[in-house]
């Protein structure tokens, strides 16, 4: 992708050692290393204790194709004079299905993007991978929630019974 | 994570070249489980209530976790009953702050409406909203006075009498109301009192006289009601609505004062239009 030689870059470094290096519109795209620009101009180097290097690739590649989307839209607005409603909603539908097929992880990841896009404070991503989480538990009975996220049920069979008593409307069967 | 160890003991070689993420799944780990508890909950809130509380069967890590969601959302979905007995089990369970709580019932709540105010008035209630779509308007108790953390206000099937010690609502900056009755304050000094209202809907309502509306800050305002007059003072006001569903048509006349530049009348009445 053509990037005009004025633009900063930033190199961001992962848990694991690995360097990052992405533009400054990129990174801005995570709220706490905006903060961090914010407060010091002049840092070009970011270490992300917090992040290993396959969650943060994957986070850089959401915040770019974002960040790319969004410049088309504002391209394509500033040369027609103003945005055309039916190319704004396709745009918007193709980067929808990105976001989709970007959610194609299993739910280890899944739980990794969750915490690092809330370390890192992109709010798009954090909506999208809590969304993708409620929709893994949406509709499932409790065996396969657990099976699906690989939770032991160590509750007792008594424990249970207690639980269930307290909210029976939840158990019982709506059809 | 393999590990080779060579003919000779000494030499140790261990190789990582294999991704994070299969020496998580070897592990069969459970994540979700262990995520922070504010994460679990944005998870959770984006779930019916009836799911919601089905995870605390999961285990022991999920026992209490939706006990302390901040949203609660008990809507009628396809026509299913939202039963008083349910909406006082889940408040009774509910642990820490409310922050939303969202009711939509067909069924009468008024022996039950005062013990959920008064548990709401005192969790830090912001956004609250009551529809109640039987026959039967609702009474709101007072202690719905004492919500003063309020930004959202969104009722439908009420009947409010407003308190003599009632200030306003500070901090208010939507408010809907639909099918309601308003006693003890005239509804544009209710209006006036919340001076941050940038969103107002009033609909289905009967006001006999001049409905005043001060607002200051109000940018939407949407109006479908019976009422004489109309008077604006609302100098920010970027797009509204407002028909009049009198049967009368003598009453179909508006008056308009207000101070500020005229372009914003235009734009507020810019859709008036008479049923």
């Amino acid at each position: 992708m053509a990037r005009s030689s004025t633009e900063n870059m930033i190199t961001l470094m992962s848990s694991d050692g690995e360097e990052f290096m992405v533009t400054e519109k990129v990174a801005r795209e995570c709220t706490t290393i905006r903060n961090m620009l914010e407060d010091d101009c002049v840092i070009t180097n970011i270490p992300l204790p917090n992040v290993t290097s396959d969650i943060l690739s994957m986070v850089i590649e959401y915040c770019m194709e974002h960040v790319a989307a969004a410049e088309k839209a504002a391209a394509e607005t500033a040369e027609k004079g103003s945005s055309s409603a039916p190319a704004a909603a396709k745009a918007n539908k193709d980067l929808e299905e990105w976001d989709k097929a970007f959610m194609n992880v299993d739910v280890y990841t899944l739980c990794d993007l969750i915490l690092a896009a809330n370390y890192l404070n992109v709010s798009g991503l954090l909506d999208l991978t809590i969304q993708t989480a409620a929709n893994l538990i949406k509709g499932k009975s409790p065996e396969q929630i657990r099976k699906t996220f690989h939770i032991q049920n160590d509750l007792s069979l008594e424990e249970e019974e207690k639980i269930r008593s307290q909210t029976p409307w939840a158990f019982e069967k709506s059809e | 994570m393999l590990i080779l160890l060579l003919n000779d003991p000494f030499i140790l070689v261990i190789l990582f070249d294999i991704g994070c993420n299969s020496l998580k799944l070897s592990m069969d780990a459970d994540y979700i489980s262990d995520l922070p508890a504010y994460l679990k909950e944005k998870i959770l809130v984006k779930l019916p209530i009836k799911e919601v509380a089905r995870t605390s069967i999961l285990s022991s890590k999920w026992k209490d976790s939706w006990k302390s969601i901040p949203s609660l959302v008990l809507e009628r979905k396809d026509r299913e009953p939202m039963p008083v007995k349910l909406v006082d089990n889940v408040l009774m369970v509910h642990r820490g702050p409310i922050l939303e709580f969202k009711l939509s019932t067909y069924d009468n709540c008024n022996e039950a409406i005062g013990r959920w105010m008064l548990i709401l008035s005192t969790n830090g209630i912001r956004d609250l909203q009551l529809r109640f779509w039987g026959y039967q308007r609702c009474n709101i108790p007072s202690d719905l006075f004492s919500c003063l953390a309020l930004e959202r206000l969104d009722f439908s099937g009420c009947t409010i009498d407003v308190p003599q010690f009632f200030q306003g609502f500070k901090l208010l900056r939507t408010l809907w109301l639909s099918r309601f009755d308003l006693s003890g304050i005239n509804l544009g000094n209710f209006i006036s009192s919340c001076p941050l209202l940038e969103n107002l809907a009033l609909s289905n309502f009967v006001q006999p006289g001049c409905l005043h509306i001060l607002a200051p800050n109000l940018r939407k305002l949407h109006i479908w009601g019976e009422f004489h007059d109309l008077c604006l003072q609302t100098p920010k006001l970027a797009s509204g609505c407002i028909c009049l569903s009198s049967n009368n048509r003598d009453y179909q006349k508006f008056s308009v004062a207000k101070s500020g530049n005229e372009s914003n009348i235009s734009s507020a009445l810019g859709c008036l239009h008479n049923i």
